[in-house]
């Protein structure tokens, strides 16, 4: 399978905390990737690192296979198909559903009439076309998650990073939430999955990367890594059998 | 229609789609069209062009101050430079103030970009900070120069003889009074299209938040300068405009920090980001002013007005941070919930 994105002894500090470790792991292309490990170990820095909010210190992120990834700012890397969403959603709170989708769609589209089309199409494929005209800012949470995940979509990402976008949601929540990044993943787009409900994970995942104060613990099949007891220690601590 | 054919014609058609939604603004236009010829009063004559040249300003400011929520207090020194530009080319060369304005724009989108580069790296409230001093630099710049520029003294026409509206030199007042009315009016269109297109979408974006937005693409200091260049660009010929009216410059009193804040406090007062606002803003604060001037110039040593700045914005931002303008919404929707009402009670 071809590799879309490889990470090569990633190194990143800030002042004295070493928030990544020599990472290195692979995303192959259409696979849904889950990126896991406890709180503060590095995830969401990964992903920053990724799309440019942070450079790193010190090892590679090449791109597609050819592009390393450094210098690009995070505009450029957006426009090269590097997509993501926040942990906790970034809504444009005084527009519209449909006006905050149609404000990306422009970006990408030469004609209004394209970015239109786009645009109704997203909110369709994302069960937000009942919404449309309401204010972001006015939407539940899952709908405000899936409207990242719309504007987002609409730059027609090659890889989308998804942080934690099941934290919060009731479980049926959750289940609509899986069954939308399921239809978006079929649509051939790559997705790296960081989440701590484990049993999304299990259902959604192709390969799972655990991580743990920033660097790799393991990587693998969902099925091996759960049985791993290392990926156990690491959650809930070295003496969970006496617990 | 749909809404691809509107950007071919997306001016034009916006306009009017304004003027359809806004029944109320047309009627309130129609009437100050007809005021000059029912009030006999040069006065308030010229108290209402000082409106529109003010609303002209809101307008401007709203731009970037309403579209991206990039308060700026350096306004005056657009204004300024676009007044400076119509008097000195006029008094060096008797250039007409529609080429001198073109001069001044370019003047001020060159210092627009000057200030815009380092400025549009702060957010937010630093912006705001960094922006306070643009007016104070360019006062002692006019101040030294003062062999181009008249120095404190500032320049003035002297007597101009020949009336033409090339040299907007007028006989009557009426006519000023309809210059400055219809410049208002271009200064919503602009706007209204602004907010439209494509830049207007991206501001917005901005404004809401600026971290998503550039996650999506979109670069924000960019936008901004683009925005920023708009509005420095309409205050520069509000400024042209508005000295072949007054006939002199001082830069004390044009080039101060108290006309940047009452640009400001115009558009936030009337409604920040909506089209109306500024207009409304501009009819509240200038006769407001003037009846300070009025009454109580022996306050705090002619200070009155700036402790009613102050008061304003306080007010403002406790009571109706949208603006008064919105207020119209609130009646509109209460009236429409009285008729819904009304007609469920006749079933």
């Amino acid at each position: 399978m071809k590799k879309l994105l490889q990470i090569q002894d990633l190194d990143k500090s800030f002042a004295g905390v070493h928030a990544i470790d020599r990472l290195s792991f692979n995303i192959f292309e259409g696979e849904i990737l889950a990126l896991i490990g406890p709180n503060g170990c590095g995830k969401s820095t990964c992903v920053n690192l990724i799309s440019g909010v942070y450079i790193q210190d010190s090892g590679k992120i090449i791109f597609d296979n050819q592009c390393e990834l450094y210098k690009q700012t995070i505009q450029e890397r957006a426009k090269m198909g590097l997509g993501r969403t926040f942990q906790s959603p970034k809504p444009f709170t005084n527009l519209t559903v449909r006006d905050s989708v149609l404000t990306i769609a422009l970006l990408y589209n030469k004609t209004w009439k394209e970015a239109e089309r786009k645009t109704d199409e997203m909110l369709e494929f994302l069960d937000l076309a009942s919404s449309a005209s309401v204010p972001s800012g006015k939407l539940p949470i899952e709908k405000r998650k899936w409207l990242d995940m719309a504007r987002v979509m609409v730059t027609e990402p090659k890889l989308l990073m998804l942080d934690e976008c099941l934290a919060g949601l009731t479980p049926s929540e959750m289940d609509n939430s899986l069954s939308i990044v399921k239809r978006i993943n079929e649509r051939g787009i790559t997705i790296l999955f960081i989440e701590h409900v484990i049993s999304a994970v299990m259902q959604l995942c192709d390969r799972i990367v655990v991580m743990n104060e920033g660097h790799l613990l393991t990587e693998g099949e969902p099925k091996n890594v759960m049985a791993n007891p290392d990926v156990i220690r690491a959650y809930l601590g070295g003496d969970y059998e006496h617990a | 229609m749909s809404r691809t054919d509107r950007k071919n014609s997306l001016h034009i058609k916006s306009v009017f789609h304004v003027l359809r939604q806004n029944p109320i603004a047309v009627i309130i236009v129609l009437v100050f069209a007809l005021f000059p010829a029912v009030c006999g009063n040069i006065y308030f004559i010229n108290v209402v062009i000082e409106v529109f040249f003010f609303a002209a300003l809101g307008i401007a400011w709203n731009v970037l101050g309403g579209l991206a929520k990039q308060i700026s207090w350096s306004s005056a020194c657009f204004f300024t430079i676009g007044a400076y530009a119509g008097i000195m080319m006029y008094l060096s060369a008797g250039v007409s103030p529609w080429i001198s304005m073109f001069i001044g724009i370019a003047a001020a989108c060159l210092f627009a970009l000057v200030i815009g580069a380092p400025c549009f790296r702060l957010r937010g409230v630093f912006f705001s900070i960094a922006t306070i001093s643009c007016t104070t630099i360019l006062r002692q710049c006019l101040i030294v120069f003062k062999n181009i520029t008249g120095g404190s003294v500032g320049l003035n026409f002297g007597i101009r003889k020949n009336y033409s509206l090339w040299m907007l030199t007028f006989r009557s007042k009426t006519d000023f009074y309809y210059l400055s009315l219809i410049w208002m009016l271009a200064c919503v269109a602009i706007f209204v299209a602004v907010k439209h297109a494509r830049l207007g979408y991206y501001l917005r974006a901005v404004r809401e938040d600026e971290d998503a937005a550039a996650s999506l693409g979109i670069i924000p200091s960019k936008l901004k300068t683009k925005a920023f260049l708009i509005s420095a660009a309409m205050m520069s010929v509000t400024g042209t405009l508005y000295v072949f009216r007054l006939g002199y410059v001082d830069p004390n009193a044009l080039c101060a920090h108290d006309i940047s804040v009452k640009i400001g406090l115009i558009a936030i007062l009337g409604g920040m980001g909506t089209t109306w606002g500024p207009v409304l803003g501009a009819f509240i604060i200038i006769p407001l002013l003037e009846l300070c001037n009025y009454y109580l110039q022996d306050f705090a040593g002619g200070g009155a007005g700036y402790a009613l700045y102050g008061l304003l914005i306080v007010l403002i931002v406790l009571l109706r941070p949208s603006g008064l303008i919105t207020l119209a919404d609130v009646i509109r929707e209460k009236m429409a919930k009285r008729k819904a009402a009304g007609s469920a009670k006749g079933v």
